[in-house]
C-alpha cells in the first residue's frame, strides 16, 4: 500500500512543494528577468534584509491563506474521488483488507503531504531568502542579521504550526467531500469552505496587522506578533475537527456502495 | 424450484435466502433463494438488466442487500467479509486494476494482499497467458487484461471464485480461451464457480448448475443435466388440422410449422404424452432441447404470464 501511494502521489508531492513556493519563484524570476526590480546589493544592509525578510513572512503567509488553501484543496479532493471515481479503488475492495485501513493509509499520507508541505513553505521561503541575501549582498553580515532572522523565523515556525494544524482541519474537510461525492467540482466546494475556515481564524489577523504596520508603526522594527503565541487551545479545538472530519469520512466510506 | 436437492448447509459454497434489492423504487432483485454446491460450477443466466450483476456484488459484499441473507463458505457476509474474502477470488465484469501499474507490478502488489499467494502458480498462469511482465496494463488489450484478472484471482488459490460477465466485450477467440483456462483451473479438486453470463453457449460448456434469472426473479435453477431431462421438445404432423394443446402439462410453447407442431415442455412424462394421445396426436417424436431453447422459452413463458396478470 505504501508503494502503491508513493507511486501515485510522488509527482503530487513535488508539484504540492512547489506550488507553495510560488511567491518565491515569482520573486526570483522577477530579479531575474527585470532590471529595475533589482536590489543594490551594496545598498542591502542588515536594516534592509531584516524588512525584506519580514515582507517574505507577510507575502507567504498572505499566499498561503488566499490561493494556498485553494491548491490544497485541489490537490486534496483527488486523494480519494479520483480512484472511486475511476473505480480503482474496487481492486482494493475485492482484496482482503478493511475499509477503515484503505481510508486510514490514505488520510495519513495525504495529511502528512499536504501538512508538511504548507507548514514547511513559510521555513523554507524565509531561509532561502535569507541565505540569498546573506551570500549575495556584502554588507549583510550573519552577525548583523541573525537576530533579525532569528525574530521572524521563530514567528515564522509559529506561523507554520498554525498553518499545518489549519491545513490539517482544511485537509480533513475536503478529505471528507473527496469520499462523499467522487467529482471534481467538490473541490470548488471544499475550496470554499477552505478559504472561509482560513480566514476566520487568521484572516482578519494578518490584515489588521499590514493595516496596523502601515499607518500606526511604519518604522517600528522587527515585532513581527500577526500569529501571536501557540494558544493550545484554538490548536486542540482545530486538532479535534479534524478528526471529527476524518472519522466522519469513515463513517460515509464504510457506507459506500460500489454499484 | 429454487433448490439444489437435499444437503446440509456446508456442503454449499454460496447460500442466499429471500435476495433483494431495491434502487429507490426499482426492485433489482426479488427475493431470491441461491444455492451454489462446494466443488461445482454454477452459471448464473440471464439477459442485460436481469439482476445477475447485482446479486454477484451482493454475494461479494459491493452492495448490501435491501433484504434476506447471505452466506459464503459458511460464513455470514455481514460478520466475516475480510475472511471471506482471503477464499474467494472475484472478478468483476469492468475487470478494475491500477492502470499506471505494469503487469509485474500488479501482480507483486496482488500478491501482498493475500498469504496463500503461490508464486509459482502465478509464473505459470503469466506464461500460460502471455502476458508482457514490462507493460503498463492501460495498455493491455481487452484479452490481456481478462487474463490478467483471471490470473490475479487465480493466484493465491481460492476455494471459490466469483466471474461476473467474465466473457464480456472479448472476441469469440479470447472467449473461448478463457472458459477453457477457467474449466482447466476448476478441474482442480474442491473448486467452486460462480458466473454470470448472458451467452447461454458458454454456460452450456462450463457449468454444472444454471439459475435462469429474469427481472430480478429466478425462475429456475438446476443442474444442466436434470434440465435437460426434463424439457423436452415434442414434434408431430399435423395432417391439416391442429389438435389444441391447451390443458397439455408442462407446455411452455408451440411452434407451428406447415404440416408440423412443435411443442416445448417442461416436466416431460407419461401424463405429457397420455394427454397428446388423447388429443389425437399420433406418433409424437421427442427431441432433446438445447440450453438455449430451454432459456428463452422460459423467459418467454415468464413474460407472457405477467402480461396476462
Amino acid at each position: 500500500m505504501l508503494w502503491k501511494e508513493w507511486r501515485e502521489t510522488r509527482w503530487k508531492w513535488l508539484a504540492f512543494a512547489l506550488a507553495f513556493h510560488i511567491p518565491l519563484g515569482i520573486a526570483g524570476l522577477t530579479l531575474a528577468l527585470r532590471e529595475s526590480a533589482r536590489f543594490d546589493l551594496y545598498a542591502l544592509s542588515d536594516a534592509v534584509a531584516a524588512q525584506v525578510l519580514e515582507v517574505a513572512l507577510v507575502l507567504q503567509s498572505g499566499f498561503l491563506i488566499t490561493a494556498g488553501l485553494f491548491l490544497l484543496a485541489f490537490f486534496a479532493v483527488g486523494s480519494v474521488g479520483a480512484e472511486l471515481d475511476n473505480r480503482s479503488m474496487f481492486f482494493l475492495f475485492e482484496r482482503p483488507v478493511k475499509r477503515q485501513h484503505v481510508l486510514l493509509f490514505k488520510y495519513a499520507v495525504g495529511a502528512v503531504q499536504t501538512t508538511a508541505c504548507v507548514g514547511l513553505s513559510i521555513l523554507t521561503t524565509l531561509a532561502v531568502i535569507y541565505l540569498v541575501m546573506a551570500a549575495a549582498a556584502t554588507n549583510v553580515t550573519l552577525a548583523g542579521s541573525w537576530h533579525s532572522f532569528v525574530v521572524v523565523a521563530s514567528n515564522g515556525a509559529r506561523g507554520a504550526v498554525w498553518t499545518t494544524v489549519i491545513a490539517l482541519m482544511v485537509y480533513s474537510a475536503t478529505f471528507l467531500f473527496s469520499v462523499w461525492f467522487e467529482k471534481w467540482w467538490i473541490a470548488v466546494i471544499a475550496g470554499a469552505i477552505s478559504l472561509v475556515l482560513m480566514f476566520y481564524y487568521f484572516g482578519g489577523d494578518l490584515f489588521d496587522w499590514v493595516i496596523n504596520r502601515a499607518t500606526v508603526a511604519p518604522r517600528a522594527g522587527i515585532t513581527l506578533e500577526f500569529y501571536g503565541r501557540l494558544d493550545p487551545w484554538p490548536i486542540l479545538v482545530m486538532l479535534l475537527v479534524s478528526t471529527g472530519l476524518f472519522f466522519a469520512s469513515q463513517y460515509v466510506f464504510a457506507r459506500k456502495e460500489m454499484k | 424450484m429454487n433448490s439444489i436437492g437435499e444437503y446440509m448447509p456446508g456442503d454449499y459454497a454460496v447460500e442466499t435466502r429471500n435476495l433483494g434489492r431495491t434502487f429507490g423504487k426499482f426492485e433489482a432483485v426479488k427475493g431470491v433463494d441461491l444455492t451454489v454446491l462446494k466443488g461445482t460450477v454454477f452459471g448464473l443466466l440471464g439477459v442485460n438488466g436481469a439482476g445477475k450483476s447485482t446479486i454477484i456484488k451482493m454475494i461479494v459484499g459491493h452492495l448490501r442487500p435491501t433484504s434476506g441473507q447471505i452466506r459464503v463458505l459458511g460464513r455470514a457476509l455481514e460478520e466475516d467479509l475480510i475472511e471471506i474474502r482471503r477464499r474467494v477470488a472475484y472478478v468483476s465484469e469492468n475487470r478494475y486494476l491500477y492502470e499506471w501499474m505494469t503487469v509485474a507490478e500488479s501482480i507483486k502488489f496482488t500478491r501482498a494482499f493475500h498469504d496463500t499467494w503461490d508464486d509459482r502458480k502465478a509464473a505459470d498462469l503469466l506464461k500460460r497467458f502471455s502476458l508482457p511482465p514490462e507493460k503498463k496494463i492501460k495498455q493491455l488489450s481487452r484479452g490481456n487484461r481478462a487474463r490478467l484478472c483471471l490470473l490475479l484471482a487465480l493466484a493465491y488459490n481460492p476455494e471459490l471464485i466469483i466471474l461476473d460477465e467474465p466473457t464480456s466485450g472479448l472476441d469469440p477467440i479470447v472467449r473461448r480461451d478463457f472458459i477453457e483456462n477457467i474449466v482447466s483451473e476448476i478441474s482442480e479438486a474442491g473448486k467452486t464457480v460462480l458466473f454470470s453470463s448472458h451467452i447461454v453457449e458458454e454456460v452450456e460448456r462450463v457449468a454444472d448448475y444454471v439459475g435462469i434469472i429474469n427481472d430480478g426473479e429466478m425462475l429456475l435453477v438446476n443442474s444442466i443435466d436434470e434440465i435437460k431431462a426434463s424439457y423436452k421438445r415434442v414434434r408431430y404432423a399435423t395432417n391439416g388440422t391442429r389438435p389444441e394443446v391447451a390443458g397439455v402439462p408442462g407446455v411452455m410453447a408451440v411452434e407451428n410449422g406447415r404440416h408440423e407442431q412443435v411443442l416445448t415442455v417442461h416436466d416431460f412424462g407419461d401424463e405429457t404424452m397420455r394427454a397428446l394421445a388423447e388429443r389425437g396426436v399420433a406418433s409424437p417424436e421427442v427431441l432433446p432441447i438445447s440450453l438455449e431453447d430451454i432459456f428463452v422459452n422460459t423467459v418467454r413463458a415468464e413474460r407472457e404470464r405477467r402480461a396476462s396478470l
